[in-house]
């Protein structure tokens, strides 16, 4: 009977070294500064939303009040300033937000890595077609100058109670004209005159409107030391009559 | 074959060989020792009960058939001519399971190059505790090497390899999906009718191919040649029956099981007259005939099928207006020949057809233009020639070929409308040959073979060399080596890392990637520290280039997805099995220890299935004569313990800034910060289980009836962890798929 015990030997000594091999990784997570600012152009109106990401086991806060944050161009630069009304930070020293022109953003905030982001303004565009009361149908194309460094164009039409109805188009590097149909979905609106708004976005836009198709990704989009978005776009509008058989 | 059979013929031969059979049943009694008494001659049976000893002077002698459990058969023979056959039958003696393995085992100890090979007998399968209901696949889960993914797993991860990667084999049928029936949770193997199942868990010999990581070959019984017996059996799920007897010249075997419950529903649904139904059954059955038309000829035909069916059909009103199906299961034959030519030839010619299909539509009584069929199948068409030739004691050389012609057939239909059809059909014609040597007779054994396939995708063909070499370096040691290169031109397109598939979608390397190889390289030691305790300690090595493997975003659903990408891997480990007898007690511990790694785009990571450390203990006893109910009945338990499977752990949130058109205004929603998909292990899981069964005798019937008891100690093996994300901070919830312990019973009639 006494050979019969190895066995029970050999589990206890297993059941030891596996216990001994088998601590559980603890959740290490730093968190970061959480960035928010989309720049319009050409504008000298802009504000930098500053966050944090949080632990899972972390209750969440407001957004932070007390970060250093800085926007520059190669010219001049802005220090901005916290406003508790909306929680964000406003400038202090307006920058002229031209076309395309390079734009950095500092955020500093002790306890946190520095966040440091980039975007540059896309350039000047115009609407060839439709101009301006013309009538539209959804047989109709959408005709635009190119955009330099836009990757992306993304529109509305917008009707008199300000619903709004999008679309977007990815340019090809071919392309000398930005051609977008009418979405056939228009189908489903009603005839009447709406606004069509029509923005060129940087890649960095580009990247945010993105985020979200694909789980577990963390939109960095411009931004390094940090998550959240510092991106550029430049509008143009148009009235139009939109016509449905 | 002609040629080869009167080459082999001119051969001066005096020899004796034979069949060693079960008396009680005609069964084949593998690894059985015969020799002629008071001399130096002698040899055992192989896996087919085939025995041959050869180069006899002639004389008279006493010729001997022995294996522990069965009396002991002495027969006076007078070796004039050049080859006497005698095929014997044993009768059973007071049987010992574990005597009679370990007769069998020292056998294949001390004769066989056999690396990596677990057999089961069905002894050894009826006395593991079953959850619900007993399942081979579980039992297989006991052995070193093989991990599972959770509690309720029916697939074999055998030593890092997915499941896809197991070669199934069942009496020479390919079965694509072995473990289907109730979404996964049982296989296709009613366990009553298996006669054995053996296991090469890596480094398998030539003969078998077209997998990368291991084989499974299953071996159903061949059918009570004596008399006319049966079974019958009832379970919390299932009830079975099996029928075996004899025929002219043979035997034939009849095996069912279905799902009951659904009956039971219908029929206190029509006595209560309400509308009751359970949706779901599944059953499986097995046929299989026996014909000798001489000693030398013995044809065998196997069929099996089976299915889960689903059927769901919707009402607002008194008549019904759609109706939802989805069936899907195995089916196949085959018919085998096996031919002694000579005594030192014999051949097997196999002739297979397999099948799998999934069937799913949809009905509108309605509207007709709504209804819709989707199906996918498999078919699998076999013949195979395996020739074994005995060039003498210590020498043996199998060749064999094998030619294979797959289709698989996807098609969806709307309004009778052919909206998708497409097949995909494939050739592989195989050939091998294998050499068995003993270098040094009883000391050192040599093993090597090379597998040629031809693959008609492509054009492609492929070299697989295969050696394997023991060396007993004590009486009771061996060292063990083998070196093996694997490929596998039919891959899986759905995840393998999902905790719940109920199958897999199969599709035939296409000529735009190479076919997924692996290399084997395993080095062991077998050891016997008695008759009765055998110790083996194999460390392994595993190497896989050209694997296709899905994307990461397909882990979480058996999705199919067309979107496969190239990926490469390894697995390591060492695997640790020590069984033990003693008197009425058996058990065994394993333990396996390994590293799987996988290789995407250059990223390694560790696959869902990588588990470090993997225990289990298996202990069965008979009760002792001073417990007056229950004496002479039987206990066994198993006892799990494993380190946790890795997964993504969500490490962190923030908070995500858009703009909602339909709300017109900005808004924010919290986004997850997921860590790496290996990062984090699941928690420690283990778990106790119980078997009870007890003999009775019924009006002039043996039976017995048994208790299972899953998860005894209550321990909720954590299978996934979520967040709910309505509370701040977010609360995390864990959930297990055994969160009570779990009953389950059944009896056994034998007639």
């Amino acid at each position: 009977m006494q050979k019969f015990y190895r066995p029970l030997y050999s589990t206890a000594i297993i059941s030891i070294l596996i216990a001994v091999c088998c601590n559980s990784v603890s959740d290490i997570y730093e968190p970061e500064l959480n960035i928010y600012c989309l720049l319009w152009c050409p504008t000298s109106h802009y504000t930098v939303l500053v966050d944090r990401t949080y632990e899972m086991r972390e209750s969440s806060g407001d957004y932070i009040s007390d970060a250093l944050v800085i926007l520059s161009d190669p010219y001049s630069v802005d220090t901005l300033q916290y406003m508790p009304a909306d929680s964000a930070y406003h400038p202090r020293y307006p920058l002229n937000i031209v076309p395309e022109a390079i734009y950095e953003l500092t955020v500093i905030k002790e306890g946190f890595n520095t966040v440091t982001a980039e975007t540059k303004t896309p350039g000047n565009f115009n609407i060839l077609y439709p101009q301006p009361f013309d009538t539209l149908t959804v047989s109709d194309t959408i005709i635009l100058t190119k955009s330099s460094g836009a990757h992306y164009y993304w529109g509305y039409f917008i009707d008199v109670n300000y619903n709004l109805i999008p679309f977007w188009y990815v340019p090809d590097t071919l392309d000398s004209l930005i051609r977008i149909p009418v979405p056939f979905y228009l189908h489903f609106a009603h005839s009447g005159w709406y606004d069509i708004e029509i923005q060129a976005c940087d890649n960095n836009y580009y990247l945010y409107s993105q985020f979200g198709t694909e789980q577990d990704s963390v939109l960095q989009a411009g931004v390094t030391g940090g998550v959240g978005v510092f991106a550029s776009r430049l509008a143009r509008e148009v009235h139009v009559y939109l016509l449905l058989n | 074959m002609m040629v080869i059979v009167l080459l082999l013929s001119a051969y001066d031969l005096r020899s004796i060989n034979g069949f060693v059979t079960d008396a009680a049943n005609g069964e084949p009694l593998v690894y059985a020792n015969v020799y002629l008494e008071n001399t130096r001659y002698g040899s055992a049976t192989n896996e087919k009960g085939y025995y041959v000893i050869q180069n006899i002077p002639a004389a008279t002698y006493t010729l001997v058939f022995s294996y522990i459990g069965y009396k002991t058969v002495s027969l006076e023979i007078d070796i004039e001519a050049r080859s006497i056959t005698k095929n014997v039958e044993m009768d059973p003696a007071v049987i010992q399971i574990e005597g009679t393995q370990i007769s069998a085992e020292r056998a294949r100890f001390e004769q066989d190059v056999d690396i990596s090979h677990i057999t089961f007998t069905p002894r050894e399968i009826q006395s593991v505790p079953g959850l619900v209901e007993k399942d081979l696949i579980k039992i297989l889960q006991l052995m070193p090497g093989i991990v599972t993914m959770h509690d309720l797993s029916n697939k074999l991860y055998v030593r890092g390899g997915s499941p896809d990667e197991n070669l199934v084999l069942l009496d020479g049928i390919t079965v694509y999906n072995p473990s289907t029936h109730l979404f996964g949770l049982f296989s296709t193997f009613n366990p009553d009718a298996v006669n054995d199942a053996e296991l090469y868990a890596g480094g398998f010999p030539a003969e078998y191919g077209d997998r990368l990581s291991s084989v499974l070959n299953i071996t159903t019984k061949e059918g009570n040649s004596k008399k006319l017996s049966g079974q019958a059996s009832i379970g919390l799920v299932t009830s079975k029956i099996m029928l075996e007897g004899p025929i002219p010249n043979g035997s034939f075997l009849l095996n069912g099981r279905r799902t009951y419950l659904d009956v039971l529903v219908w029929a206190y649904s029509k006595i209560k007259k309400e509308t009751l139904s359970l949706p779901y059954y599944f059953y499986d059955g097995i046929a299989k005939i026996n014909f000798n038309p001489s000693p030398e000829n013995r044809f065998t035909l196997t069929g099996f099928g089976g299915s889960d069916v689903m059927s769901f059909e919707e009402s607002l009103t008194d008549e019904s207006e759609e109706k939802i199906g989805l069936e899907w299961g195995n089916r196949g034959a085959s018919l085998r020949w096996r031919r002694v030519f000579n005594p030192k030839f014999y051949s097997e010619i196999l002739g297979a057809w397999s099948n799998f299909l999934t069937y799913f539509k949809y009905e509108d009584f309605t509207d007709s233009t709504n209804n819709m069929h989707i199906y996918e199948e498999i078919i699998d068409y076999t013949i195979k020639c395996d020739c074994n030739y005995f060039v003498n004691d210590i020498h043996t050389i199998d060749i064999g070929v094998d030619g294979k012609i797959l289709k698989i057939g996807y098609n969806l239909d709307v309004q009778k409308l052919r909206l998708l059809d497409k097949e995909h059909e494939t050739q592989l014609i195989t050939g091998y040959v294998q050499d068995k040597w003993s270098l040094v007779p009883s000391i050192l054994f040599v093993q090597t073979g090379l597998r040629i396939s031809y693959y008609s995708i492509g054009n492609r063909w492929n070299y697989d060399p295969r050696i394997g070499l023991k060396y007993h370096f004590q009486p009771n040691s061996a060292l063990n080596l083998a070196l093996s290169k694997h490929r596998q031109f039919i891959i899986t397109i759905n995840s393998q890392e999902s905790y719940f598939s109920i199958f897999d979608f199969w599709r035939p390397v296409d000529s735009m990637h190479d076919i997924p190889t692996s290399y084997h390289a395993i080095a062991g030691i077998e050891h016997w520290f008695d008759e009765n305790t055998i110790l083996t300690f194999e460390p392994y090595f595993k190497y896989y280039h050209d694997l296709l493997l899905p994307e990461e975003d397909d882990i979480a659903f058996s999705s199919p997805s067309e979107s496969l990408r190239i990926g490469s891997g390894y697995s390591m480990g060492v695997d640790f099995f020590l069984k033990k007898s003693y008197r009425d007690i058996f058990g065994w511990v394993s333990y396996s220890l390994g590293y799987t790694r996988r290789e995407q785009g250059g990223n390694y990571y560790s696959p869902r299935y990588d588990r470090r450390h993997n225990t289990n203990f298996v202990l069965g006893f008979t009760i002792p004569h001073m417990i007056p109910l229950l004496k002479n009945g039987k206990i066994s338990m198993r006892w799990h313990f494993a380190t946790g499977l890795p997964y993504a752990e969500d490490l962190g949130r923030y908070r995500y800034r858009y703009y909602n058109s339909v709300e017109q205004r900005w808004e924010n929603k919290w986004v997850i910060i997921r860590g790496p998909r290996d990062a984090h292990r699941l928690p420690i899981s283990h778990r106790l289980d119980l078997h009870l069964e007890k003999n009775f005798h019924l009006l002039g019937m043996k039976g017995s009836w048994y208790i299972d008891i899953v998860n005894v100690y209550d321990q909720e093996n954590i299978l996934f962890h979520t967040w709910d994300y309505d509370e701040d901070p977010p609360r995390k919830e864990s959930y297990a798929l055994l969160p009570i312990p779990i009953p389950s019973f059944g009896i056994n009639i034998r007639f």
